[in-house]
């Protein structure tokens, strides 16, 4: 069971905050990153209950470690649930990842085997996030730059096991499929077809760096033409989905994050045409 | 350990330590491959821990230079490795690492500089509080001001300082060539705080420093008076009169979160 489809929405940046409070850019959400906001109090807080007053937010994470080895963090979870209960976003996503083992944490999306122990080992774990928080969550595609040995499934058939068993929602990064693609030598519109359409949630869109003989997913970069035509690919087969740009590094003015996702309205619009009249 | 686990230990050791047991556990067609790979995890660890520190620590790094920040941060990671979920707290022991670290510790600079600027980290994200009002201390009747213990706002912070570290942060700030290092011959007291989601700081006065430690200890005014009195060598009157003022001025800049009366029984 989907949430309902919010539109065209950016990441929340500090450098932002008071430009969107100012402006009431034409932004339909925002998209924040929950650690930044597992803090005691102060500006961070602040702006977050400020703008949530006037935007749907959604909270994504980075150290949620879904598929480490380690015990689930209660203590991370609870400050989840927390800020969850206190800023009641649109939904709540983390990665398909692990982030570090032995109580180390490597603050890097780490891949994982497509085995089915991974499978076994992560659906057990996000259906005890999802009784925890009492509310389904996204999990997200990242981008990967090495393939085990000890992978018996594609990625998206890694996925499709763990959404069949757990009933969670899918963050679709169609960056990262593109990287992924390109690193590992699959075609990115095979694992776009090959996905549960009815569990995606959320569309992520962001820049990266080629290095030639491989991409590097860094977001400190303007979507590539490549990415943006993946893009109007992906709303071709699964008509309007929530999406969203991700700019982390090199973060320019808010004006021109507008425009950038203006043009995803663009695209968007001009695939639902296509997908309507084929 | 499952086979899942002891694939992460053998990854994350790469990361970490560059050990090369996971190289067999990586598909590709030649170990050139497989290395190349496995090191853009390496190295994005060390960059992205590196950037992190950067962010917390911008005038230390700008008073050693971008060459040394880098091998003082490659530092700090092998030795204090992250044991945190939230980013925001890795660098937390940096003030501690470069005191008892032979390769900083006869620079004290460093130290104060760390401790310093994660003082003002602490100040920016500390918890939300009240920020008690002169009003509100002057309905207290007269006869009760001895009684009175203060509770100090949460972003209040104090770092004892030796060396000019408010004029590198102010050079820093301001684009300028960073002055000299020079150092006092005592240590002086710096309060970092925020006010209206600002953060805020300067240097105290011996008194002032001596009168707030008190305070905040939970000390009753009447009692942190005579301590003022007796260790600067003030008599009493002009001891009160000067922690009335002190009071003031902390209460304008909203140092103080609450109050209560001590009752005897």
């Amino acid at each position: 069971m989907r949430f309902q489809n919010l539109g065209f929405g950016l990441g929340l940046r500090t450098t932002h905050y008071e430009e969107i409070l100012e402006s009431q850019p034409r932004v339909d959400w925002f998209e924040a990153l929950s650690e930044n906001y597992m803090v005691r109090g102060g500006k961070p807080l602040y702006y977050l209950e400020r703008i949530r007053a006037d935007y749907p937010v959604v909270l994504h994470g980075v150290s949620l470690s879904i598929g480490s080895t380690d015990p689930l963090d209660l203590e991370y979870l609870r400050a989840l649930k927390t800020l969850a209960d206190r800023i009641e976003p649109a939904w709540v996503s983390d990665h398909l990842c692990w982030t570090g083992m032995a109580r180390q944490n490597i603050h890097d999306l780490l891949p994982l085997p497509y085995t089915p122990e991974a499978v076994d080992h992560v659906a057990s774990r996000i259906a005890r996030v999802q009784d925890f928080l009492q509310r389904p969550i996204l999990i997200e595609n990242v981008s990967s730059y090495v393939t085990f040995n000890q992978s018996e499934m594609t990625e998206w058939e890694f996925i499709n096991e763990l959404a069949e068993r757990t009933d969670c929602l899918l963050l679709l990064d169609v960056n990262n499929v593109y990287v992924s693609g390109f690193n590992h030598g699959f075609d990115p519109r095979e694992f776009i077809d090959a996905l549960p359409a009815q569990r995606i949630q959320q569309i992520h869109l962001a820049g990266h760096s080629n290095r030639g003989s491989h991409i590097i997913d860094t977001h400190d970069a303007p979507i590539i033409d490549e990415v943006w035509k993946l893009y109007g690919y992906t709303i071709e087969a699964l008509g309007p989905v929530a999406t969203m740009i991700e700019r982390d590094d090199h973060i320019p003015g808010l004006a021109t994050l507008v425009s950038e996702l203006d043009q995803a309205r663009e695209v968007a619009k001009d695939a639902t045409h296509i997908a309507a009249s084929a | 350990m499952n086979s899942l686990a002891e694939l992460q230990d053998r990854f994350q050791a790469h990361i970490v330590h560059n050990e090369e047991a996971v190289t067999g556990d990586i598909a590709g067609p030649d170990d050139a491959y497989r290395q190349e790979r496995l090191h853009i995890y390496y190295s994005a660890y060390r960059l992205r821990l590196i950037a992190a520190l950067a962010v917390d620590y911008p005038v230390l790094k700008a008073f050693v230079g971008e060459q040394r920040f880098e091998q003082l941060a490659t530092a700090y990671i092998e030795a204090r490795p992250s044991m945190v979920r939230n980013l925001r707290w890795f660098g937390d022991s940096m003030t501690g690492f470069l005191r008892s670290d032979q390769r900083f510790s006869n620079e004290s600079i460093l130290a104060e500089l760390a401790e310093f600027e994660w003082a003002q980290g602490l100040a920016f994200d500390a918890a939300d509080a009240a920020q008690v009002g002169f009003d509100e201390l002057a309905s207290v009747p007269a006869e009760h001001w001895p009684q009175l213990r203060f509770i100090a706002h949460p972003s209040l912070q104090l770092v004892a300082s030796q060396w000019n570290v408010v004029a590198l942060w102010h050079a820093h700030r301001d684009g300028e060539n960073l002055p000299t290092a020079s150092c006092q011959d005592q240590a002086g007291t710096i309060a970092v705080w925020r006010k209206s989601y600002k953060t805020y700081f300067r240097s105290l006065d011996g008194d002032e420093a001596l009168l707030w430690r008190t305070l905040a200890a939970g000390t009753a005014f009447g009692e942190a008076c005579s301590r003022l009195a007796t260790q600067m060598g003030m008599d009493e009157a002009s001891a009160a009169q000067r922690a009335a003022q002190l009071l003031r001025s902390w209460v304008e800049e909203g140092w103080i979160q609450g109050f209560d009366i001590v009752t005897d029984d």
